[in-house]
């Protein structure tokens, strides 16, 4: 590629980055967004035995706060309500915020300073640029702390962990002794051993190729995936794939809010399908967290 | 305000470019878990509830050397080693009450995960106190902080491991260390008894 191509490229990136989102993806992203907060809110009371008075307010503030968020005059009313929910539990969990989290109140603060009439990037372009860039650094990541090139970092699931990743890991690989007549997995999870002191531990020798392979899927997947979005041409793939992506994360990793997060922004990518995907991902996505408990 | 308006769109993608490759470099070289300050380094390493932290105490008395885990590893010579806190557990010690038991607690989640250098002097101040009210002076720390690992090859667990020693009540790095002998490489830098 000469460098006059890439500057037309990127200046092509720019615009598209610029113009304007379909309208009925910008209401969808946005009540998809803001109704699996309430959603998830709603459900986290639900499973609390003793709700506590605090949490039953913050559902009704944040009802009110969706239906304003619907009108035309208090949109933005209804959005810096949840803004400043969603700010101060940031506050309030630090250090120990969750990543996306962060990036919720990123997005919701594009929502609330979105200017339709303006040239200024809106917050559904935010949001698929947003995302790219999570993926990818999320991957960066993967790569730079070295945990996954080996597979170390799924196999101490696979082997020591007695939470739902680990026993969905191992699940998972059961099944594929099972179908490919393979050699079973010993009884798992072992005791945690004193690492500082060392052990050795055993597995089937397919287990540790399926562990490496999967691990360097993923990290390879979080990287390229967004790599081939920039181009228009393989943009829709790759958001196809990035969405098969997060329900593998989601299903392995029970990280059910950053799901719907992840899928709000992606679904924006099928800007014509949004009236259809966005109300079937919510009903999914429900289905999916009451399943798996969450 | 408008001008405002144009630059938040702008802000959030700079700082979602720059602040993980960042955040890389600043948990490698103040040993934080990857998962904290929004690095989107989650599972990109075990998180701080996989570490552990071994307290060792000097103890010039002390003749024999006690076991830090169910192993043949031994505290490092003139230290006594004090607690082990892993993921939920706390090996606490047997003197303690449910308050201090969750005070330690709470303390060492703080070193596993954050690995603040306010985290370890709080540690120290409370080992103070233990020891003030018993009348003694406030002794010579070491804390060592281990990161699970697996070597997918050999089949092999082993750790990474960091440290801090307090010295005349200032608290400096003992390094860092890998492997199965990483304790006795950085118990070897702690300072013996005279």
């Amino acid at each position: 590629m000469n460098p006059l191509s890439l500057r037309e490229v990127t200046n092509g990136l720019g615009r598209e980055f610029c113009a304007p989102v379909a309208p009925d993806v910008a209401a969808w992203f946005h009540r998809f967004f803001l109704g699996k907060t309430l959603l998830l809110e709603c459900l986290g009371v639900m499973a609390a035995r003793n709700a506590e008075g605090l949490a039953l307010a913050r559902v009704l503030i944040m009802s009110t706060a969706l239906l304003l968020a619907e009108t035309r005059h208090f949109e933005r009313l209804g959005i810096f309500v949840f803004f400043l929910l969603r700010t101060t539990d940031v506050v309030l969990s630090f250090p120990y915020t969750i990543n996306h989290a962060f990036f919720e109140c990123a997005l919701l603060l594009a929502l609330l300073l979105s200017d339709r009439e303006s040239e200024v990037p809106q917050p559904a372009r935010v949001a698929q640029v947003g995302i790219l860039l999570v993926f990818f650094q999320a991957g960066v990541q993967k790569l730079a702390h070295g945990h996954y090139v080996n597979g170390e970092f799924l196999a101490l699931r696979v082997l020591f962990d007695e939470g739902d990743m680990g026993r969905r890991l191992r699940w998972m690989l059961e099944g594929t002794a099972q179908l490919g007549g393979l050699a079973p997995l010993p009884p798992l999870p072992l005791p945690r051993p004193s690492f500082i002191a060392g052990a050795e531990v055993s597995l089937p020798a397919w287990t540790w190729s399926v562990l490496r392979g999967l691990s360097n899927g993923v990290w390879i997947a979080e990287m390229g995936l967004p790599v081939l979005a920039l181009h228009k041409a393989s943009r829709a793939w790759a958001a196809i794939g990035l969405l098969f992506l997060e329900s593998f994360i989601l299903v392995l990793s029970g990280e059910t809010s950053f799901g719907f997060t992840t899928v709000a922004c992606l679904l924006s990518f099928f800007p014509e399908l949004a009236r259809w995907t966005y109300p079937a991902a919510l009903l999914a996505l429900t289905g999916v967290v009451v399943l798996l408990g969450r | 305000m408008r001008r405002i308006r144009a630059l938040v769109p702008w802000t959030i993608l700079a700082l979602l470019v720059l602040w993980p490759p960042v955040h890389i470099l600043l948990a490698r070289h103040y040993h934080f878990s990857t998962w904290r300050y929004g690095g989107f380094g989650m599972y990109a390493a075990p998180d701080g509830g996989e570490r552990e932290v071994y307290v060792f105490i000097q103890d010039c008395s002390a003749r024999n050397a006690t076991e830090v885990a169910p192993t043949t590893t031994k505290a490092p010579p003139g230290f006594i080693y004090r607690v082990r806190a892993g993921r939920a557990d706390l090996m606490a010690l047997p003197e303690l009450s449910s308050d201090e038991q969750r005070a330690l607690s709470s303390l060492t989640r703080d070193i596993r995960s954050l690995s603040r250098p306010s985290d370890f002097e709080q540690l120290g101040r409370w080992i103070d106190a233990r020891g003030a009210a018993k009348g003694e002076s406030p002794p010579v720390i070491a804390v060592l902080v281990s990161t699970p690992r697996l070597d997918t090859v050999k089949g092999a667990a082993y750790a990474d491991v960091f440290g801090f020693l307090r010295e005349r009540g200032r608290w400096s790095s003992v390094g860092e260390a890998s492997g199965t002998s990483a304790l006795d490489v950085l118990t070897a830098r702690l300072s013996a008894c005279p």
